[in-house]
C-alpha cells in the first residue's frame, strides 16, 4: 500500500486541478481560496531549487555515513554485508522521512531511493556473485523501483523501473542467443508500444489518479523508447558495441530502419496535427531534427554550414509564418505572444539567451603560432 | 484538466452548474496553445542561420574576400537594428506592454551579428588594435543601449556578459567555472567589484522602476559572480583566509535576509549552499593540517553529518514559514 494516505493525495490533485482551472480563468480567486482551504494537505512537497538544495545535502550526508559506517564497521562485516545493511539503514530512513516526515518529492525521498537501490542490488550482486549479472542486476533493479514507485508515488523511480524494464527485457532477450541479433529491435518495439498503450489507458481510469503523473512520465518515455527502438543510429550503435553480440555482425534489414527513422517522426507530426495531441507534436518534430542530423551521421551530401544555413533559412520563415497564422486561432491551434509572458519563463529565456553572447577576447599567448617547436614528435615537454 | 475533479467539487458545492458546464464544454473544443513551441523553433532557426552563416564565412575567407564580408554583415546588422527602431514604441521606463515577437528576434539577429562583427574586425583588422577592452566595451554600450530602449531581457543578459569579458572574465554559464583562472589576485578583486555592481543595479533597478522587471537578471548574474569570487578569495589567498570567510558570510548573511524577505526560495537555496561550500572547505582544511590519521576523518564524517543535517532541517522550517505566506505554488 502506498504509504500516503488516499484522502490527502487527493485534496492535492484537486488543489493543483483548481489552481489551473484558476489560472485558465475557469473559476475567481474567492473559489479557488475557498477549495484550496477545504483540501488542506500536510505533505512536504517544495519546489525545484529547495527540493535541488536538499537532495544535494542528503546525499553529502549519506556519503559521510558510508563512510563513517566503513570505517567503524569494516573490519566486522563483509563489503556485501556492510552495503547491504546501510541499504537497510537508508530504507528505514526513506520510511521515516515520507511516512512520519510526510515528505514528498522533496529530494530527500528521492536521493534516498537512490542509495537503496545502490547499496541493496551492490549488495546482493557482491553476496551472490550471479554468472548473468547483467540481468540479475536489471531486474533486482527493476524490483526495487517498481515497489518504491507503489509505495511512494514517485515519478523519477517510475521512470527509473521503465528504464530497468528496458534493459531487463533487452538483457534476458540476447542472452538467448546471437539470431536475436537481427530481431531485438522488434522486441523493443512491441514492448514499448505495449507500455505507451498500458499508461494511456491507465491515465484515462479517474481511479488512478494517484498515479497519474507517472503513467503519464512513462508515456512520454515510451515514444521517447518506441522511437529509439528503430533508429538506424541507436540500432547500429547497440549492435556495434554490446559484448553480448557478435561485434562483426551487419546491420540487417538497414532499410527498415532507415524508413523508421524517418517515417516514425512525420507519423506522429501527424497523429498530433490530426488528434490535436500536443505531445505527439513536440516529439515528432524533435524527432525530424534527430532523423536529418542521424543522416547527416552517415551520409555527408552537403557541407554541415550550408545545412544550418538551409535549415534557418527553412525554419525561420515557417516558424515566423506559423505564429502570424496562428495568432487568432486556426484548425484547433492557437499562438499567443501575450501568453508567454510569465516573468519566470522569461528570466530563465534571458538566462539562456547569454549562452549565445560570446564577445571576442585577447588571444590567449599559448594559442599563438610560435616558431615550430613541433619537431621531435612530440618528445620534448612543450609541445 | 482532468473533469471529474470539478464535477465532485460541483457534487459538493463548490463550484456553481454554469462553471462546471463551462469547463466541460470548452476543455473538449479548447485550442492547443503552441507558444513554446514555436518560440523554441524561432530560437532553433535564428542559431541555426547564425551558426551556419558563421561557418560559410571561416571556410570560404579566401574566396569571398574580407571586405565583401565585412559589408554584408554591417549591413545586415543596421538592416536589423533599423528595422527594430521603426518598428519599437517609444522609450518607457516601465515594462513595454506591447509585444512584437517578429521585432524581438530581430533584436536578437542583429545583435548577435554585432558581436560577429566587431569580432571579425578586430581579429582580421586589429580595429582596437592592442587595446582587446575596446572590442568588447564598443558592443557592450550597444547591448545596453538596445537593451533598455527596446525592452530586451535577453540583449541585456548578453551585455552583461560583454561587461564581465570587458573586466575579464568570462560569465556565461557554461564558461563560468572552466573559463577562468580563478588563481590570479586580479581577478578575483575584479569579480568580486563586478558581483557587487551588478546587485547595485538590480537594486537601483528596482527602486527607482527604470525597467525594475530586469532586476532578477542583474541580480543572478551577481550573486553567482560575487559568491564564487569570494569562495575562490578563501582558496587562493590562504594567508587572509579567516578574512575572506568573514566576508563570505556578511554577504551570504545579507543576501539570506533578502531572500526571505523577499520569499525567493531560489536565492535563499544558492546563497546557503555558497556559504555552506566555503564554510565546509574551510573546516575540512583545517582538520587535515591540523590532526594526522583517522582522528581527521571521523571528525571530518560527523562535521558533515551534523551539520548537513542541521542544513536540511534550517531550510525546511525557513521553507515552510515562507511557504504560509505564499498565493499560488
Amino acid at each position: 500500500m502506498s504509504i500516503y494516505n488516499k484522502p490527502e493525495l487527493q485534496n492535492i490533485f484537486t488543489t493543483k486541478q483548481s489552481a489551473k482551472a484558476f489560472t485558465e480563468g475557469y473559476i475567481n480567486q474567492q473559489q479557488y481560496e475557498d477549495i484550496k482551504s477545504n483540501h488542506p494537505a500536510s505533505l512536504y512537497s517544495p519546489n525545484i531549487f529547495v527540493a535541488i538544495g536538499l537532495g544535494l545535502l542528503t546525499l553529502l550526508i549519506i556519503m559521510a555515513a558510508g563512510g563513517l559506517g566503513a570505517l567503524l564497521f569494516g573490519s566486522f562485516f563483509r563489503t556485501g554485508t556492510l552495503f547491504l545493511l546501510f541499504g537497510v539503514l537508508c530504507y528505514v530512513a526513506l520510511e521515516i522521512m515520507c511516512g512520519k516526515k510526510n515528505h514528498k518529492d522533496s529530494g530527500v525521498d528521492i536521493v534516498l531511493m537512490a542509495a537503496v537501490a545502490t547499496c541493496m542490488a551492490g549488495g546482493l550482486e557482491l553476496f551472490f556473485s550471479p554468472a548473468q549479472e547483467d540481468i540479475f542486476l536489471s531486474f533486482l533493479l527493476l524490483l526495487i523501483f517498481s515497489w518504491f514507485t507503489y509505495r511512494f508515488v514517485n515519478v523519477i523511480s517510475g521512470l527509473a523501473a521503465f528504464l530497468c524494464l528496458l534493459v531487463f527485457v533487452f538483457n534476458t532477450y540476447t542472452a538467448l542467443g546471437e539470431f536475436t541479433i537481427f530481431s531485438f529491435p522488434f522486441v523493443l518495439m512491441g514492448l514499448t508500444a505495449f507500455t505507451y498503450y498500458f499508461s494511456e489507458n491507465k491515465t484515462k481510469q479517474n481511479s488512478y489518479f494517484v498515479y497519474y503523473p507517472i503513467f503519464k512520465a512513462i508515456k512520454i518515455a515510451s515514444l521517447f523508447a518506441f522511437y529509439g527502438a528503430g533508429n538506424y543510429f541507436v540500432v547500429e550503435s547497440i549492435i556495434h558495441n554490446n559484448y553480448l553480440l557478435t561485434s562483426h555482425s551487419a546491420l540487417s534489414f538497414g532499410w527498415f530502419f532507415w524508413l523508421w527513422t524517418f517515417a516514425i517522426p512525420i507519423v506522429y507530426l501527424f497523429v498530433g496535427i490530426s488528434r490535436k495531441n500536443i505531445l505527439f507534436i513536440r516529439t515528432g518534430v524533435l524527432f525530424i531534427a534527430i532523423s536529418f542530423v542521424t543522416f547527416k551521421y552517415y551520409h555527408a551530401i552537403i557541407p554541415i554550414d550550408v545545412a544550418l544555413l538551409i535549415a534557418g533559412i527553412i525554419v525561420v520563415p515557417l516558424s515566423y509564418i506559423l505564429m502570424k497564422f496562428l495568432k487568432d486561432g486556426k484548425y484547433g491551434f492557437v499562438y499567443n505572444a501575450e501568453a508567454t509572458t510569465s516573468s519566470k519563463m522569461e528570466d530563465l529565456e534571458a538566462f539562456a539567451l547569454s549562452q549565445l553572447a560570446m564577445p571576442p577576447q585577447a588571444p590567449d599567448e599559448s594559442t599563438k603560432f610560435g616558431g615550430g617547436n613541433f619537431g621531435g614528435a612530440g618528445s620534448g615537454s612543450n609541445y | 484538466m482532468k473533469t471529474f475533479v470539478f464535477e465532485s467539487l460541483f457534487e459538493r458545492g463548490f463550484i456553481t452548474e454554469k462553471t462546471l458546464q463551462n469547463i466541460l464544454t470548452k476543455e473538449n473544443d479548447k485550442a492547443v496553445p503552441l507558444h513554446t513551441e514555436l518560440k523554441l523553433l524561432m530560437y532553433a532557426g535564428i542559431i541555426f542561420l547564425t551558426t551556419g552563416l558563421g561557418i560559410l564565412i571561416y571556410k570560404n575567407i579566401d574566396s569571398i574576400g574580407h571586405l565583401a564580408i565585412v559589408i554584408a554583415i554591417s549591413a545586415a546588422t543596421v538592416i536589423c537594428f533599423l528595422f527594430c527602431y521603426r518598428k519599437a514604441p517609444a522609450f518607457s521606463k516601465i515594462k513595454t506592454t506591447q509585444t512584437n515577437v517578429i521585432k524581438d528576434y530581430t533584436l536578437l539577429l542583429g545583435c548577435l551579428l554585432l558581436l560577429v562583427l566587431t569580432g571579425y574586425l578586430q581579429f582580421q583588422y586589429q580595429l582596437f588594435g592592442e587595446r582587446w577592452g575596446m572590442a568588447t566595451f564598443i558592443p557592450m554600450i550597444i547591448l545596453f543601449v538596445a537593451a533598455y530602449y527596446f525592452d530586451h531581457l535577453g540583449v541585456l543578459s548578453m551585455g552583461i556578459v560583454n561587461l564581465a569579458a570587458w573586466a575579464g572574465i568570462s560569465v556565461t554559464p557554461r564558461h563560468l567555472l572552466r573559463s577562468n583562472d580563478f588563481n590570479n589576485s586580479t581577478l578575483i578583486y575584479t569579480a568580486t567589484v563586478l558581483g557587487l555592481f551588478l546587485l547595485f543595479a538590480g537594486y537601483i533597478s528596482l527602486k527607482k522602476n527604470i525597467k525594475a522587471h530586469f532586476e532578477f537578471t542583474y541580480k543572478n548574474f551577481g550573486i553567482h559572480i560575487l559568491f564564487i569570487a569570494a569562495i575562490a578569495g578563501i582558496i587562493h589567498f590562504s594567508q587572509y583566509e579567516l578574512l575572506w570567510l568573514i566576508f563570505l558570510a556578511g554577504i551570504s548573511l545579507w543576501q539570506f535576509l533578502i531572500a526571505v524577505k523577499e520569499k525567493s526560495f531560489y536565492f535563499l537555496i544558492v546563497v546557503y549552499l555558497y556559504f555552506y561550500f566555503g564554510v565546509s572547505y574551510v573546516v575540512v582544511k583545517w582538520l587535515f593540517f591540523s590532526y594526522q590519521g583517522e582522528f581527521s576523518l571521523y571528525s571530518l564524517f560527523l562535521y558533515f553529518i551534523i551539520t548537513a543535517g542541521l542544513s536540511v532541517v534550517l531550510l525546511i522550517r525557513y521553507n515552510k514559514n515562507l511557504k504560509q505566506h505564499e498565493y499560488i505554488q
